[in-house]
């Protein structure tokens, strides 16, 4: 079982060294993508949707603290008991 | 132990309440008032022109006493101008180059912000047209040389002191500049991560307890996180500004992309040993070593380099200078300390689970 997750874990790093020397040859620029994005900019700008994104960001940071905060008085319980 | 963690927790507390303040103030406090777009990138000399310019977040309150445009400290004032909807101000102007050539010109407004107060600023885009000089543009020019303008402007353009709410809208930045709440907080808490981790493998070295090592690679673990996010944030950031997700000529990003590799490689190089205090011996030699060669990679060498876009490297003046007003300083400053709060404690969770793990194989063994 450990030697499998070795093997994942060795997987991943060396998948991650190779999608990272791709992401550095990608270099393309289009120029109708900025105007694209500038669009959605206005389009989330105007309709107020921007709010609903950034609500929906500080409701993701919040679950993620009570999901953290959890742990931690798990791993205490654990740490008590021995 | 136990009386530590009691306030590790407290400041995890206090770090998330950091966060959550500038993650509120960030995304909800409206730019100041700029100038973001002018309507045709050519004007023609010496003769009567309409251009037009996109205010962003003009407040209707406001009202505009003078529009001009400038090239080499020369100023053509324009004869009229007026809203013709919520956000774009037309003008009519006249420019004459006189013996000059075609150039670039900036473009300002002269608005006063509220009616009550007697105080003016300037609104700027720069590169804003060019003038095209027409035959019939004649040796003399109607330019005006005005000392007080270019010291009122110079006077305005200066970052607002005063601590009025909405965050600087600085040319090419605009909303991005939010992003400096979330992308620098993660390279700084990185940094701190890395530091702790290096303290922490000189004290193995010094006193060969596992502990240490687990510590040690906890801090690293979550600094690689953190790195991640420093580079999904930033490739975000580059996209909107620099128009490419990865410029690849800039000394940063290359010092970083090596340095993160320089970890990862810490990584499977633990993964290859077994012993675990050979494990242990080896990670804390690779970690100290490679640390300063990080800074030297990501602070040090960039400033040495001649051209790069990152502000406050080699050839670029720092963020702190034009960029950062009182009201960005009220969020940043938070945001650096309740990241490197959160992270920590999340690194210090990983060291208590994986402790855990080794006390449970040695009571097996």
């Amino acid at each position: 079982m450990k030697q499998l997750r070795t093997i994942i874990y060795k997987t991943i790093y060396i998948g991650l060294f190779m999608f990272n020397t791709t992401l550095l040859s990608a270099q393309e620029i289009n120029n109708n993508k900025v105007e694209v994005s500038d669009q959605m900019a206005e389009v989330l700008a105007g309709n107020f949707k921007f709010n609903v994104v950034a609500t929906v960001l500080i409701i993701i940071f919040l679950g993620a603290i009570i999901y953290i905060n959890r742990l931690d008085k798990r791993i205490t319980k654990i740490e008590n008991q021995k | 132990m136990i009386k530590r963690l009691k306030l590790y927790r407290i400041l995890f507390y206090v770090s998330c309440l950091l966060v959550l303040y500038t993650l509120i103030g960030g995304l909800f406090i409206p730019l100041k008032t700029g100038i973001i777009d002018s309507s045709n990138d050519k004007i023609v000399s010496n003769t009567n022109q309409k251009i037009q310019l996109t205010v962003y977040n003009y407040n209707p309150s406001s009202s505009v006493s003078e529009v001009l445009l400038s090239a080499n400290g020369s100023f053509w004032k324009a004869h009229s101008f007026q809203f013709i909807n919520q956000n774009t101000l037309e003008a009519e102007i006249n420019v004459s180059l006189g013996s000059n050539i075609s150039q670039i010109c900036d473009a300002f407004i002269k608005i006063t912000p509220d009616s009550l107060s007697n105080s003016q600023e300037w609104l700027y885009l720069s590169d804003a047209f060019w003038i095209e000089k027409s035959s019939n543009d004649t040796l003399t020019t109607n330019a005006l040389n005005s000392k007080q303008i270019s010291q009122s402007i110079e006077a305005s353009t200066n970052l607002d002191k005063t601590t009025k709410l909405g965050f600087p809208n600085r040319t090419v930045l605009n909303e991005s500049i939010r992003n400096l709440l979330f992308h620098v907080p993660m390279w700084f808490s990185m940094l701190f991560l890395l530091g702790v981790s290096m303290v922490y493998s000189i004290k193995y070295l010094l006193n060969p307890k596992l502990e240490y090592d687990l510590i040690s690679e906890s801090f690293i673990k979550i600094g690689i996180l953190n790195g991640i996010l420093g580079c999904v944030t930033g490739s975000v950031w580059a996209r909107v500004t620099w128009q490419s997700w990865w410029p690849a000529d800039d000394p940063k990003l290359n010092g970083v992309a090596i340095g993160m590799f320089m970890y990862l490689a810490y990584l499977i190089l633990r993964l290859t040993i077994k012993d675990e205090y050979q494990k242990a011996r080896i990670a804390s030699v690779y970690s100290i070593l490679i640390y300063p060669i990080f800074i030297a990679l990501i602070a040090i060498m960039p400033k040495l380099a001649t051209d790069t876009l990152h502000p406050g490297s080699g050839g670029s003046v720092g963020f702190n200078k034009y960029d950062l007003d009182n009201t960005l300083r009220m969020f940043f400053y938070p945001a650096v300390l309740g990241w490197i709060g959160i992270f920590s404690w999340l690194s210090i969770l990983r060291y208590r689970i994986q402790f855990q793990i080794l006390k449970k194989e040695n009571e097996t063994t």
